[in-house]
């Protein structure tokens, strides 16, 4: 019997996202895949899958879907019902809709056995700016139907209640948040005044955000010298200054190059708390070194590392 | 520039003198990768390098220093057939003051590489342009230029892959696929490829 789920109502932007394609960046690919890498591999190990089988990637209004057999779903990444964080199994027919259960913006979804759309380039995520990978290369639409693969190992039922989730797997709670930024590749273009004003003040995200880049409200920050800068590479975490002075953070799916004054850099540990990031929320900016990113990435590493050996023992 | 990665850059120079040496920098990276290389791709007078942390920046340096004008061994050539006409083109004879003649000669006879790939899947950065055939970008881009177009921005020729916003100078069109996400190699160009351009009409 084939396994599917059908989407009754797609929410307001949901697309099918693996980890992406890390390696094609010099054909222009820009790597995509979930934005929040590390919500899908919790919720992937969650329900059984490998880590990085493809799931969904769910903004502000989640999908609708039934299933058409047994099968197991978890949310991670922000609060987002049914049971955030923990497995739901659904069985045949069993309808689940994915909402937020308080102010939130983005979550994955993970089902046992994946999201097994064809893989093109060598991954299942859907690449948006350029219509292609994951469900035919565009967001999910009502009456899609996602063909899902064989759940590896156990069926279930699974542990509804694992071990303690590593903090911030749901989402950011406060109403401020800090993420640090490392030293960018034209950090020295932007004065005293400018940096002063990136690391002090209180920035929000802009409805414009999307997959390709999270831009930011709040004052202008302008470099010294505004002329035509060189394409230099780009990649995920960029914080690049546009021309009237609004910094963006670049996300997965910008452009592999880009001519904007490169500021500074999310070191991975802290993008990914900016996707976690909700609606209204201030964001405020620390500078870091980036061997004081390294160390806080390999303590994020084993701290997830050390979630999984006791989610493993627990089942 | 980021967790395990660098940027290498090549500072002060001619941006197609820089392109060369990028490239020649990428081969030798390629044929003899230091401990702890992952990956390199070029930009503009750039090389993104990343590894792990026996990735060593002095020798990366150094080795940029002593690549000289290698060529990859992996470097296709290619010839693209073009059909003049593009909404820019009556602009840009004027600007160069060239014939429509001369000018698709002078660009037909130029041998182009790729300098970098970006922008856009498929969008191939092509130096080597002459001083008398660069005009500035456009002021303002366009949203959407049609897929297939030969564009002009500043040393560098283009074609874009689709239908994309885009900031050059349009001069005509090319119909061979320069991306497709289900060929391999998905992008047709390439960094260190050569471009020959040939007018069909």
């Amino acid at each position: 019997m084939t396994r599917l789920l059908r989407v009754l109502s797609p929410g307001l932007l949901t697309t099918v996202q693996d980890l992406g394609r890390p390696r094609a960046g010099s054909s222009g690919v820009p790597p995509g895949g979930a934005l929040d890498d590390e919500a899908l591999r919790v919720a992937n190990l969650l329900v059984g899958n490998p880590a990085n089988a493809a799931g969904l990637e769910a903004w502000f209004r989640g999908p609708r879907l039934v299933a058409s057999a047994p099968v197991a779903l978890a949310v991670a990444g922000g609060p987002f019902g049914p049971s955030p964080g923990r497995v739901h199994s659904l069985r045949a027919g069993d309808e689940v809709e994915i909402q937020p259960t308080g102010p939130a913006a983005r979550c994955v979804v993970a089902v046992g056995g994946g999201i097994e759309v064809p893989e093109v380039l060598g991954s299942r995520s859907t690449l948006l700016s350029a219509g292609f990978g994951g469900f035919s290369g565009r967001p999910l639409r009502a009456g899609d139907e996602l063909p899902l693969g064989e759940p590896a190992g156990r069926t279930g039922p699974f542990p509804a209640d694992g071990p303690n989730l590593p903090e911030g797997i749901l989402g950011e709670e406060g109403d401020e948040i800090f993420l640090s930024v490392g030293p960018g590749a034209d950090l020295a273009l932007f004065g005293e005044e400018a940096r002063r004003i990136f690391f002090s003040s209180a920035w929000t995200l802009l409805p414009e955000s999307n997959r390709e880049g999270f831009r930011l409200g709040g004052p202008p920050v302008l470099p010294r010298d505004r002329g035509q800068s060189p394409s230099l590479p780009t990649f995920p975490g960029l914080v690049q200054v546009t021309r009237s002075g609004m910094p963006m953070v670049l996300m997965a799916e910008g452009p592999v190059t880009g001519g904007y004054p490169q500021l500074g850099a999310l070191p991975r540990v802290d993008l990914r708390r900016l996707v976690r990031a909700r609606p209204f929320q201030r964001i405020r900016f620390v500078p870091v070194t980036w061997e004081e990113a390294a160390e806080r990435r390999a303590a994020r590493r084993a701290r997830i590392d050390a979630w999984e050996r006791s989610l493993a023992r627990s089942t | 520039m980021s967790e395990g990665s660098f940027l290498v850059r090549f500072r002060g120079e001619d941006e197609e003198e820089a392109s060369r040496r990028v490239l020649a920098l990428l081969a030798r990276l390629e044929t003899a990768p230091p401990p702890g290389l992952a990956f390199a791709r070029p930009a503009s007078a750039s090389l993104l390098v990343e590894g792990d942390e026996r990735l060593d920046r002095a020798s990366l340096a150094l080795l940029a220093r002593q690549s000289g004008l290698a060529r990859s061994g992996k470097a296709r050539r290619h010839v693209l057939d073009v059909r003049p006409g593009g909404e820019d083109l009556p602009r840009v004879l004027e600007a160069t003051g060239l014939s429509e003649r001369d000018f698709w000669e002078a660009l037909c006879e130029t041998r182009l590489f790729v300098a970098f790939v970006g922008f856009a899947p498929g969008f191939a950065y092509l130096a080597g342009l002459p001083g008398p055939l660069r005009v500035p970008r456009l002021a303002s881009p366009r949203p959407r230029v049609p897929s297939g177009s030969l564009g002009l921005g500043g040393p560098y020729a283009g074609i874009y892959p689709a239908a994309t916003p885009g900031g050059w100078n349009l001069v005509g069109r090319c119909e061979a696929r320069l991306f497709d996400p289900d060929r391999d190699p998905a992008a047709l160009l390439a960094a260190g490829d050569t471009v020959l351009l040939r007018v069909t009409r």
